[in-house]
C-alpha cells in the first residue's frame, strides 16, 4: 500500500469558536491528504492547506489566532486579554510579597514604609492598564505578537520574561 | 523452547480490529499489542516525529491537541499512556489530562491537554502517547 509524506503540509480550519485549529498530517500515512482532511476535520468548516513554513512559530498568543484567508490571523483584543493573564501571573507573587512587607511594616510601626507598600501595590494593581492603552499597529500575527510582548512595565514587574 | 522467526504475522480477519491474540499454553490471553502511538513536538511549528496508526494530530490551541487514528478502534474504552517533556526544566511540574468531558475518547481519536505548573495549558516540546485496547 502506498504511503504519503505530508510532513510539510498543514491544514488550517475554523474551529467553530472564532479561533483556528491546525491539522498536522502524519509524515507517513497510508491515507491521502484529502482522505485525512475528510476524516479528521469536521464537515462544513472553512479550511486552507498551507506549507508548515507559512505558519507563525511564536505561539505566545496561540489562543487568539484566527482563520484568515489562506493564512493565520490574530484577534488583537483576545491577544491583549492573554497578555494581561501573563502580566497577572507575574504580578500575583509580587502582590503576595508586598502583603508580607506591609505586615512587617505594621508590626514595626513604620508608617512611611506602609505608605510605600500601598503605593507599590496600587502600581501592581494598575499595571494591566498599559495593555488597554497600548496601540498595536501591526495586523499580522508576528507583528502583533512582537508589539504586544513589548508592552511591559519593567519598573513595576521586573524583567520581561516574554 | 522454540523460536519463531518470521517477517509477518497475519490475523485471520482483514479488519484493523481483527487483532492477533497472544495466549499461554492454557489458552489464556496474556498480552496485547499497542494499537496506536505518536511522538510529537507541540511547540513552535507543531510536528509529528513518528507514529503508528495516527493519521494526524490537530493543534487546537495552547497545549491542546487532538490525536486522530488512521484506523478506528472498536470503542472508546482504550487505555492511554501518555507523558510529556519538561521544556528544559523551566516549568517542571507538568501534568497531562485527557479531555473526557469536552471531547470523550472516541473510536476515531481523543483530545489531550498539556499543562504547566500554574495549572493553565502550556505547549510541550515532547508529547508521547501510546494506546492499548
Amino acid at each position: 500500500m502506498a504511503t504519503y509524506n505530508y510532513e510539510n503540509k498543514r491544514v488550517i480550519f475554523d474551529n467553530g469558536e472564532g479561533g483556528v485549529s491546525i491539522l498536522v498530517p502524519s509524515p507517513n500515512c497510508e491515507l491521502s491528504l484529502e482522505q485525512i482532511i475528510d476524516k479528521d476535520i469536521p464537515a462544513g468548516r472553512s479550511k486552507d492547506t498551507l506549507e508548515a513554513s507559512e505558519l507563525p512559530t511564536d505561539r505566545t498568543y496561540r489562543n487568539a489566532w484566527t482563520k484568515g484567508d489562506r493564512q493565520v490571523g490574530i484577534n488583537v483584543e483576545k491577544a491583549k486579554a492573554l497578555h494581561k493573564d501573563k502580566i497577572r501571573a507575574v504580578r500575583d507573587p509580587l502582590l503576595a510579597a508586598e502583603d508580607v512587607a506591609y505586615m512587617r511594616a505594621d508590626e514595626a510601626g513604620n508608617n512611611s514604609e506602609k505608605n510605600a507598600v500601598r503605593a507599590r501595590k496600587q502600581a501592581l494593581r494598575d499595571v494591566t492598564n498599559i495593555v488597554d492603552t497600548a496601540t498595536i499597529t501591526a495586523t499580522d500575527v508576528n507583528g502583533v505578537t512582537a508589539e504586544l510582548k513589548a508592552v511591559w512595565d519593567a519598573d513595576v514587574l521586573g524583567d520581561n520574561p516574554l | 523452547m522454540s523460536i519463531l522467526k518470521v517477517t509477518d504475522i497475519q490475523s485471520n480477519g482483514t479488519g484493523f480490529n481483527d487483532v492477533v491474540s497472544f495466549k499461554n499454553a492454557s489458552g489464556t490471553e496474556n498480552g496485547t499489542l499497542c494499537r496506536a502511538w505518536v511522538n510529537f513536538d507541540g511547540q513552535g511549528t507543531v510536528a509529528i516525529r513518528a507514529d503508528f496508526n495516527v493519521s494526524s494530530i490537530t493543534d487546537n490551541g495552547t497545549g491542546d491537541y487532538t490525536v486522530n487514528f488512521s484506523n478506528s478502534l472498536p470503542d472508546g474504552n482504550y487505555c492511554l499512556v501518555a507523558t510529556q517533556g519538561q521544556n528544559g526544566n523551566s516549568n517542571p511540574n507538568y501534568v497531562m489530562t485527557v479531555k473526557e468531558v469536552v471531547n470523550a475518547p472516541g473510536t476515531g481519536g481523543f483530545t489531550l491537554t498539556t499543562n504547566g505548573a500554574t495549572g493553565g495549558t502550556a505547549d510541550s516540546d515532547g508529547v508521547y502517547v501510546a494506546v492499548f485496547r
